[in-house]
């Protein structure tokens, strides 16, 4: 059963029918309102969801991620000053991002996760696959399931993963990833060009 | 030559595979759904809310002590400026006059000041000159 939220007041004095901005919500939720908060909860939970599903495979993973940069974007309101109609959503979004990289970086530190251990028939499936492409075979033809798809990605450091969601999957320019991270462009031209070599690197092995 | 090409052609099939698997872990709007709605989902996060702030409001001291860790690089750039302000600048602060000649520095033996090789230069002198009339006499 999904949790339906009712608030029970929409903004403070706004004017009945009026659906209040981002900013609004902002603002009245600054002030304690805490009506405010649950719509744009509402509003953008499934862009955090979205996000959060490129890095983790597993729904609690992703709920854990939406609870978190909800919370940090809470305590963080007051820092936000967006004026633009997409400004909340690029904040929330960079909030998202940062969690999901911290958590990769955590799960990295601890090895906690073995979700890069492929299984026998997993890696015997790469194999012969990849057998084929370097025999002419067609890349578009390798059909690779998810799971398998987050097993090999796993296997990356976070940063490289990290930028290489953002540019080819998020389709963002360096310029946009370097304000997303607070990266310089260099850094981010550098991690992009080792995400690559690091990519090609984790599938060789299986050629 | 060949050999580079054939590189070439691979790196760009593996990068194509690359995008592809990056294109896999995009999850279905029904998965996304699911957990964006999850039960409780907004509820948790509210409690979560509440928990850091009556922790920040029970411990203001956290509060102090993460200012203080920020404040430690500070600190500790301030201290190795000043010692090496005071490795350096001794030599250089002394006034000329309470500088001590070679010859005329200050000995103590066990915390007592000895005698400057002057001072004992002309105390053995004195003490020659009071001893010559002693040897007249006799």
């Amino acid at each position: 059963m999904a949790e339906t939220i009712e608030p029970e007041v929409s903004l403070r004095g706004a004017a009945p029918g009026h659906d209040p901005t981002d900013n609004e919500l902002v603002a009245a939720a600054r002030t304690g309102d805490e009506a405010s908060f649950t719509r744009l909860f509402e509003r953008h939970r499934h862009l955090v969801a979205r996000l959060a599903y490129r890095y983790f495979p597993r729904r609690e993973q992703v709920e854990e991620i939406i609870q978190e940069s909800f919370v940090k974007a809470y305590f963080a309101l007051d820092d936000y000053h967006g004026e633009g109609e997409k400004s909340f959503i690029a904040w929330l979004a960079r909030i998202t991002v940062h969690t999901c990289y911290d958590e990769l970086r955590r799960q990295k530190r601890r090895s906690e996760s073995n979700i890069g251990d492929l299984t026998d028939d997993e890696a015997a499936y790469l194999t012969d696959q990849l057998h084929d492409l370097s025999a002419g075979g067609n890349v578009e033809g390798i059909a690779v399931s998810r799971d398998l798809a987050q097993k090999l990605l796993a296997r990356l450091h976070p940063d490289d993963r990290l930028v290489l969601m953002l540019l080819k999957q998020e389709e963002l320019s360096i310029a946009e990833i370097s304000e997303l991270l607070g990266w310089t462009s260099a850094k981010v031209k550098m991690r992009s060009h080792r995400a690559q070599h690091s990519l090609r690197r984790v599938l060789r092995k299986f050629l | 030559m060949w050999n580079r090409s054939k590189s070439h052609t691979e790196n760009e099939k593996l990068d194509r595979l690359g995008d592809s698997l990056l294109r896999a872990v995009a999850a279905s709007e029904t998965e996304i759904n699911t957990a964006a709605t999850s039960p409780f989902l907004y509820r948790r996060i509210l409690v979560q809310i509440e928990q850091r702030r009556r922790a920040a409001e029970s411990s203001p001291w956290l509060a102090v002590l993460l200012q203080m860790r920020r404040a430690v690089p500070v600190v500790l750039t301030l201290a190795m400026i000043a010692l090496a302000v005071s490795w350096y600048v001794p030599e250089r602060g002394v006034p000329a006059n309470q500088l001590l000649a070679a010859d005329q520095q200050q000995v103590t033996i066990g915390g007592i000041p000895a005698l400057t090789q002057e001072e004992l230069v002309t105390s053995l002198v004195g003490w020659e000159n009071a001893k010559a009339p002693q040897v007249k006499e006799r």
